[in-house]
């Protein structure tokens, strides 16, 4: 007999996977381990704390042991389907703390050779670990124990990563609606690309807002008749530093669509009020917080800022602390404004982090798939 | 006749057409009239016109109102209605804008990229 591996969880029995409590006072636990190709043996010991007393009590039971006759017999494919019972007595039960030794008996019978045994048996037990333990966890007491903490804590690696899952479906029908928009409107479309979020995003020139907009909003097989959101984004490295991002709702069809232009400080951009009346307050709110111009809006007034404010709080070489400081003066009996004063000197933070912080926008890296405008989409088409 | 059976649309602002094949019909007429002032490779043309002429064969050849909105599959035969007058502003508009034309502007090198 040698000890094998060694995998300690700790967590709630209902947090293991999120599972509902079930009935009876008890853990119960039925272990599956597939595909193990040797005789192994696992004992359980539960160690449990009670949160009322804060006492640890370890290794009290060793509940089950899995060498039976019954799962030898089928040790090729499921090496054990008993189920393991660990009680708990205490009823708020904070904490349970499995630990599982997995032994492996190597001489009876091992074909294969111990690395290939012990890859094996890991992986099986990762399996184990990650499937059967967190299907067969119930516990009783949902009441109480509704309230524990969940942590799952595994030194073993993870065998499956967690990627976000494809939709190629999604995305494939937003790319081909991007290339519908750029086709039908090359005069306007500079760029589309489906982000990998299935987002699609429009470029456009700034003098296609109102056509471009018209066009979703009005087009039959568009239909983008809300608009949910109007913001700018500031980028003060461009020589066009603001992006003005307009995000569009078609609810006939259920799908959302972002388009993008740009404009610097002093080019007046279209505004999509004619268009769209919800962007009457946005583009007053781009106006104050940005202090990009709107023309032909019908009311371009501050919205958010103080009476007699002055800049535009959202550039990005707008100070922190403001301009102006704003106390109660008795003297004259008011509210007064005066220029800002900072008790503390001036400190140079280092805020770069150590850390890569967009490993998946590496230079030689492939962009993401981007659809020219006008020529380029007809000939996929 | 369907305005005798239907009360509602159940869509505020959006009334019972007591006529919508005749109203289609005009429509979807005027819509293939101003989609002829475009260029014949303009795309917008192109779609718009193999759209309204789907939907219009539909019109014209099922007298059932309800057969035809699950022919057309696009809501209520009302909200058709308003989807083609849509279509018809959209296409008079499309005609001054002239959107089929090459590209007005190329961005800048640095615009479109993210992160900056």
């Amino acid at each position: 007999m040698m000890e094998f591996t060694r995998w300690i969880a700790h967590g709630t029995a209902s947090s293991v996977r999120g599972e509902r409590a079930a009935e009876g006072n008890n853990v119960l636990c039925c272990p599956r381990i597939n595909g193990v190709g040797s005789d192994a043996t696992i004992s359980v010991s539960s160690e449990y704390v009670c949160s009322r007393k804060r006492n640890h009590q370890q290794g009290r039971q060793i509940v089950g042991d899995c060498s039976q006759k019954s799962c030898k017999a089928r040790r090729r494919r499921r090496f054990c389907s008993k189920k393991l019972k660990i009680s708990c007595n205490s009823l708020s039960m904070s904490k349970i703390r499995l630990h599982f030794v997995l032994r492996t008996d190597r001489g009876r019978r091992s074909p294969s050779p111990l690395s290939n045994l012990k890859s094996n048996m890991s992986a099986s037990f990762v399996r184990f670990v990650r499937g059967g333990l967190g299907r067969s966890f119930n516990i009783a007491r949902s009441s109480c124990l509704l309230q524990q903490q969940t942590r799952a804590q595994s030194s073993s690696t993870e065998s499956s990563p967690t990627i976000r899952p494809k939709d190629p479906v999604t995305h494939n029908q937003l790319a081909t609606f991007g290339q519908y928009v750029a086709e039908i409107m090359p005069k306007y479309v500079q760029e589309v690309q489906v982000t990998c979020y299935n987002e699609l995003e429009v470029m456009i020139h700034p003098d296609g807002v109102v056509p471009v907009l018209t066009f979703l909003r009005d087009h039959t097989n568009a239909q983008f008749r809300s608009m949910i959101d109007l913001t700018a984004v500031d980028i003060p490295t461009r020589q066009n530093r603001f992006e003005i991002v307009y995000h569009l709702l078609s609810l006939r069809y259920n799908s959302r669509i972002r388009i993008k232009t740009y404009t610097d400080e002093l080019t007046p951009v279209d505004s999509a009020v004619p268009v769209h009346l919800a962007a009457n307050w946005y583009e007053r709110e781009v106006w104050d917080m940005f202090g990009v111009f709107f023309a032909n809006h019908p009311d371009l007034r501050r919205i958010l800022t103080d009476y007699g404010f002055e800049g535009h709080p959202f550039r990005k070489d707008f100070p922190l602390s403001g301009y102006v400081e704003l106390r109660y003066d008795d003297e004259v009996k008011r509210v007064v404004a005066e220029p800002v004063e900072l008790a503390q000197e001036f400190r140079k933070f280092d805020l770069n982090t150590p850390w890569e912080v967009f490993p998946a926008f590496r230079e030689p890296q492939q962009a993401e798939p981007k659809l020219e405008a006008g020529d380029a989409s007809s000939e996929k088409k | 006749m369907a305005g005798v059976l239907k009360k509602t649309t159940g869509l505020v602002g959006l009334a019972v057409s007591q006529n919508p094949h005749e109203h289609l019909r005009i429509l979807y007429t005027k819509i293939l009239a101003s989609l002829q002032k475009m260029p014949q490779d303009a795309a917008y043309r192109k779609y718009t016109e193999q759209l309204v002429n789907e939907r219009f064969h539909h019109v014209k050849t099922e007298q059932d109102v309800e057969k035809l909105e699950k022919k057309i599959n696009c809501g209520q035969i009302e909200e058709v209605i308003f989807q083609a007058e849509c279509e018809l502003a959209l296409s008079k508009k499309m005609s001054e804008w002239k959107p089929w034309e090459p590209l007005t502007e190329e961005p800048l090198p640095n615009q479109w990229k993210w992160p900056v």
